[in-house]
């Protein structure tokens, strides 16, 4: 048996600029050891402790879907002491990794069904991972109609941009972007997100709703979806917390009885509306 | 099995073990009674009232290194600490402090074992001791624990003439230990059983009973999130962590970097476990929000993290009854007082049961 706090070696392969301000970054991390990298079995919704020797350890939600490879993908908000030591990386330099952790997206449950993706700015990086699983050639048949809404304060703000505007073009998929201000150079849509769900108006029949984003965009776009016919348990979040361990040993994480690294960080509005409103 | 121990045979027995194992016993240093590695019988101090600091650190650490860690031309190089330990026996803990150590057992060794801990837990004897006397905040009896249990440790001692113990072997460890140091034993009296010495204080507290009933309060924390007697009570708290710090079931901590960096930009360090408090500000606060904003919301994650989730995650509470936050909080928050006061609201909202 292993210390569970021991993270494993990574290369930074890659780094990528995600918005114009630079604050948000893609960083894709290869295993250096195949054992380490067989034993990180993940799905989407997971997330995963990067570890940087010196500074610290942030628990960051996966970016990637295993469909894409055996590279993992997170990206990262300038923030802290950890996530500023990781924004000054170059490729190629080795940091830690444990994980994943968290219950993840319930995959099964979502076969068949009609699936309804709403991501707001910087909140979208784990519903990407799903976006990209439920879009593998091999799995695409196992769903019904794909929706993303997503959007960003302004369009150098939408991470993921380029991706993004490629799957607006796929038949199968209903995507659409919006941004609350938009500039000189951008020809898409203009609002908030939830009057956008609203307008787009997805059926809740036998579908399931995954929505990420900032607290005021969650509060705003569930009475809209619970309008739409959703109901509590077809509405899943994913939520932060301040997370340590990552396994439910440091007790830093719990809102009631939960814990969000092991009970989550993915829970149903349902289960939502019966923990104290403590996050 | 039951036997007995003279106090001149314990001590040559300690006396004894300290040339093979790590003892580790109560001491009063400076008038402050802690548990404490001893090199000589005579450091140990019996009082009768358990000491102001539980043995919980010799299992979970203030401050516990998970790894070192080096930096050398752009390869770091990880060393975990070494699992390996001299067995050692913990001599004296009460039962409410073994009580205390199940809960972290609990924790700690189930669904994902932390290796530190179990590795701990593992290489340690706990002989036991019963409570002859009630400490002056001890409220063990509310929660469900007996000051002469048994359960859980290896052997335990209970004082039944000034200077003779009956000893229960209560475990296979404890069996095996006895069996290899029989010799300072001697048999119990079958027929004429033995009688534990108890105070007159201790009487009366069996007598009392429990302050409050520990379901009552569940069910009123489980309807009583929101309650005018969360800011009421906290109002006068500080958020020092004392009482997180010397209880012995809080396990809550933080993970944290200690650098040493040399000249040619090389470094060194230590990833560290370290006791933590949701008493503090910090505990929850993340760059843009901050879940537990303020003191009175702390102040009842830690009574509902003990009277309520830890009951619906585990099945049991994670309060042992010690007396130690209500003893050194120093503007006199008195969990009591607070139990209490739910115990009486439980009574009014559900009318008496």
């Amino acid at each position: 048996m292993e210390n569970p706090y021991l993270p494993k070696n990574v290369k930074i392969e890659k780094i990528i600029d995600e918005t114009a301000g630079k604050d948000i970054k893609s960083f894709v991390l290869s295993f250096l050891n195949p054992q380490d990298c067989e034993a990180f079995s993940y799905h989407p919704g997971q997330f995963a402790e990067i570890s940087i020797a010196g500074a610290g350890e942030i628990p960051i939600g996966i970016a990637s879907s295993p469909s894409e490879g055996v590279e993992v993908k997170f990206t990262v908000k300038k923030m802290g002491v950890v996530t500023k030591d990781l924004h000054n990386s170059s490729a190629g330099r080795i940091i830690g990794l444990r994980g994943p952790y968290g219950n993840g997206f319930p995959m099964e449950e979502l076969k068949g069904k009609n699936i309804v993706i709403v991501g707001g700015g910087f909140a979208f990086t784990t519903l990407r991972s799903l976006a990209v699983y439920l879009m593998d050639d091999s799995r695409r048949k196992d769903y019904g109609d794909i929706t993303i809404i997503c959007g960003a304060r302004t369009p150098g703000d939408l991470i993921y941009r380029q991706e993004v505007e490629t799957w607006a073009s796929q038949p199968d998929l209903k995507v659409q972007v919006t941004v609350d201000k938009g500039n000189a150079d951008w020809s898409g849509r203009e609002g908030f997100i939830p009057p956008v769900v609203k307008e787009v108006a997805p059926s809740a029949d036998n579908a399931i709703a995954l929505v990420c984003g900032p607290p005021i965009m969650i509060k705003l776009t569930i009475p809209i979806l619970f309008d739409l016919g959703f109901a509590p348990n077809k509405i899943l979040n994913s939520l932060e917390m301040r997370m340590k361990c990552g396994f439910g040993k440091c007790g830093r994480c719990n809102i009631g009885n939960k814990y969000v690294c092991k009970d989550g960080p993915v829970f149903t509005f349902e289960e939502l509306q019966k923990l104290p409103q403590e996050y | 099995m039951t036997k007995l121990i003279s106090r001149d045979n314990l001590k040559k027995l300690i006396s004894k073990v300290l040339t093979s194992f790590q003892v580790i016993a109560p001491v009063n240093e400076n008038n402050v009674s802690f548990f404490k590695r001893i090199s000589v019988y005579e450091q140990i101090k019996w009082e009768d009232n358990n000491p102001t600091k539980s043995p919980k650190e010799f299992f979970f650490a203030p401050s516990d290194d998970l790894f070192r860690y080096q930096m050398k031309n752009k390869n770091i190089l990880l060393r975990e600490p070494s699992n390996h330990h001299d067995q050692r026996i913990i001599l004296g803990i009460r039962p409410c402090d073994m009580a205390a150590l199940n809960i972290l057992d609990r924790v700690f060794l189930e669904d994902g074992k932390d290796l530190l801990y179990s590795a701990l837990r593992d290489n340690t004897l706990l002989i036991g001791q019963s409570c002859r006397t009630p400490g002056k905040y001890c409220f063990c009896s509310s929660v469900g624990i007996n000051p002469d249990d048994s359960q859980n440790m290896d052997l335990m001692l209970t004082d039944i003439e000034k200077n003779l113990f009956l000893v229960k072997v209560v475990s296979e460890k404890g069996e095996k230990f006895f069996s290899h140091f029989s010799s300072f034993f001697q048999e119990a009296d079958a027929t004429n059983g033995h009688t534990p010495v108890q105070t007159k204080e201790m009487v009366d507290y069996l007598k009392r009973g429990a302050l409050f009933n520990v379901q009552n309060i569940n069910e009123w924390l489980n309807e009583n999130f929101e309650h005018p007697i969360w800011s009421e009570i906290a109002a006068k708290c500080i958020g020092c962590g004392v009482c997180t710090f010397f209880c012995p079931t809080c396990h809550c901590f933080d993970i944290s970097d200690e650098n040493v960096v040399y000249r040619d930009s090389s470094f060194q360090g230590v990833r560290r476990r370290i006791w933590d408090s949701c008493s503090f500000d910090h505990f929850t606060k993340m760059p843009m929000h901050q879940p537990r904003p303020t003191q009175d919301r702390r102040f009842r994650q830690r009574i509902m993290h003990k009277f309520k989730y830890f009951i619906d995650r585990f099945q049991q509470g994670a309060c042992v009854g010690c007396g130690r936050c209500r003893s050194l909080c120093p503007v006199g928050i008195d969990i009591i007082e607070v139990l209490e006061r739910i115990h009486c609201l439980s009574y009014q909202s559900h009318g008496v049961k």
